[in-house]
């Protein structure tokens, strides 16, 4: 009896142990976040077992709709085929009357990751405040108090992530509706920093089921003319053949939509900078990656070496020796060590260069944590919310004499200027109304909260 | 929580929920797909279903019911696709590879080797930390029915984790 209990108590330990080590979740997807957060008694549908669109839409009124979408898409392909697939050139844009937000009450302070655009705009967007830029490294900020109306507070911030701004003035912000017409897309511009707005309806389109919802869109500029805009049916996946995309080499007047691949699982692409940007292709035990250096315009799709239960791209920069990417194993043991990986084909196969080092008594895991201020210096944030610096492609690292608890989305406009979301060291992670946005200007030696 | 106020209140509580609910949800079922929508789906359950939580206090282990349910929902969906696809195939050499995790990756074995309900009280057990009793209150099960079935999954996972060493 004794000995079985004590086999028991063995194989307990053991099993809890491996679990420890190899279940570690990464963090909650920002766009899951903001749906859970954005929910209400008027958001949720009564009815269980039907997609969101069924539960919104009888199912007669569906049908119906069948027939009004095949002629909407007759029109339209008439109308591309008659101009050229310029027919939204032509389109003046009214200017929307943008009445004062008043989204979702989060708890005070949540903000969203900061984003540096290109040219150095950064923006962030506060809960229940707006939207915030800046072009001076976070040193003033301007407010974009004034968004464009959505149908409803959910809608807004789900829209704030297919915001992008070329400068400080001129933004595009992009809303994806569905009703049982057909799926839309509306473009909104601003030139004044988002204090108003214009739209272009852009086009309708019905998906290729009946019943098939777009609900999730990419935007993104490489400068204040070409932009690319991509949007996808709910739960599309890498490769699946159903996305739109539009183009635009004016700032703003889009042609399309063409119908092709998606990358990535979107809006899940990972920009680095204005060209260099990557997406994940993988699913369990594949392992792939999709790497673009030209703003989306072309993809390469890559495989990693060696053996990999579900890799995560962590990091990617492009220096004289080719690619570089940070890739730790999602789905395997957590106590690997994070992988180095270099490519000289342009993306196409990468070979393990080096172990990331962890610093001493830090985890190598640096989940969501790692940045790169240039090509050859990156920031991360280790345990004890340590944040360190490695100018050696992480084979070595030197504290940097900060801390911030949860740091997450770090981003970095040179050596010098960085922006990250972060609480106060110290506090618990079960207090998100803590998180706030910090700016540095010293490479991340010094952190100063941003109050908006 | 009858009222607009209320319903404020319900907000906040589950906004405090969803970090440790995505982490619960994505160590259950080992998938951030299946983990965003299960978690995506307890909480619009939750909140159709506000009025039947009375004390405020009680959220944590009643939501943490709902959430529990939502993950059971998926691996079963997942257990249903496994068998129709072993069905369609009759080939033993693709029913051996159903796992579809590397070899190296001996705990998604182990963890993909358990039915919904032996796996749900392995994770809640030894990687959430839960006692048995809290157990049985969040599965709303037996003491007895959740040591029964931890040591059958015990059983049934430690030859699979004989290569985790």
């Amino acid at each position: 009896m004794n000995r079985h209990r004590h086999i028991d108590e063995t194989l307990e330990t053991r099993v809890r142990t491996v679990l420890h080590r190899a279940i570690v979740p990464p963090s909650t997807p920002e766009y899951l976040r903001y749906r859970i957060a954005s929910m209400s008694a008027d958001t949720i549908p009564a009815r269980r077992g039907a997609s969101w669109r069924q539960r919104l839409v009888p199912r007669r009124t569906r049908r119906d709709a069948v027939a009004v979408r095949v002629a909407a898409a007759a029109l339209l392909i008439a109308a591309l085929f008659v101009t050229g697939g310029m027919i939204w050139n032509s389109r003046v844009n009214p200017v929307v009357a943008a009445p004062t937000f008043s989204g979702p009450v989060f708890d005070d302070g949540a903000v969203m990751f900061p984003q540096i655009r290109p040219n150095g705009v950064a923006y962030t967007y506060v809960d229940g405040k707006g939207l915030y830029l800046t072009s001076d490294f976070g040193a003033t900020w301007s407010s974009a108090r004034q968004i464009p109306a959505g149908n409803s507070a959910r809608d807004h911030l789900w829209d704030i992530g297919t915001i992008d701004f070329a400068d400080a003035e001129h933004g595009w912000l992009t809303r994806v509706a569905n009703d049982p017409s057909g799926s839309s897309v509306v473009e909104y511009r601003t030139a004044d920093g988002g204090v108003t707005w214009a739209s272009t309806a852009m086009t309708t389109f019905s998906g290729s089921t009946t019943d098939q919802d777009f609900v999730t869109a990419s935007q993104h500029f490489v400068d204040a003319m070409n932009g690319r805009l991509i949007v996808a049916p709910a739960g599309a996946k890498d490769g699946d053949s159903s996305c739109r995309t539009f183009l635009t080499v004016n700032g703003g007047a889009w042609v399309g939509p063409r119908i092709g691949a998606c990358i990535g699982r979107l809006p899940e692409v990972t920009w680095m900078s204005g060209t260099l940007g990557f997406a994940h292709a993988s699913s369990s035990g594949d392992a792939a990656i999709r790497v673009t250096t030209d703003g989306g315009a072309t993809w390469v799709s890559g495989s990693l070496a060696g053996t990999w239960a579900r890799p995560e791209v962590q990091l990617l920069v492009s220096g004289s020796g080719g690619l570089v990417a940070v890739v730790r194993d999602a789905g395997g043991d957590a106590t690997l060590p994070v992988q180095v990986m270099r490519s000289t084909d342009g993306g196409r196969n990468w070979l393990r260069d080096h172990e990331l080092v962890a610093p001493r008594g830090g985890d190598a895991s640096v989940q969501g944590n790692l940045s790169a201020s240039s090509p050859s210096r990156w920031v991360g944030t280790f345990r004890a919310d340590q944040m360190m610096v490695s100018d050696d492609e992480g084979r070595t690292w030197t504290p940097l004499g900060s801390s911030l608890g949860d740091a997450q989305g770090l981003v970095w406009w040179d050596d010098l200027h960085g922006i990250v979301r972060g609480v106060v060291s110290g506090a618990s992670d079960t207090t998100p109304a803590r998180a706030q946005v910090f700016v540095t200007d010293d490479g991340g030696r010094s952190w100063r909260p941003v109050t908006f | 929580m009858t009222n607009e106020t209320s319903d404020e209140a319900f907000a906040a509580l589950t906004r405090r929920q969803i970090d440790s609910a995505y982490r619960l949800a994505w160590a259950i079922l080992g998938d951030s797909g299946d983990a965003d929508d299960a978690t995506q789906d307890a909480f619009a359950q939750a909140w159709r279903n506000r009025r039947s939580l009375r004390d405020p206090d009680r959220f944590d282990a009643w939501f943490g019911k709902i959430l529990v349910n939502a993950c059971r929902e998926k691996l079963r969906k997942r257990e249903r696709r496994k068998v129709r696809s072993l069905e369609e195939t009759d080939d033993p050499a693709t029913a051996d590879s159903t796992d579809q995790v590397s070899s190296r990756d001996a705990v998604d074995r182990a963890l993909n080797g358990l039915d919904a309900d032996h796996r749900i009280v392995i994770v809640l057990r030894y990687w959430a930390d839960m006692t048995v009793d809290e157990i049985a209150e969040r599965i709303e099960v037996r003491p007895g029915t959740v040591k029964s079935r931890l040591h059958y999954a015990l059983r049934s996972m430690r030859p699979r984790l004989e290569d985790f060493r």
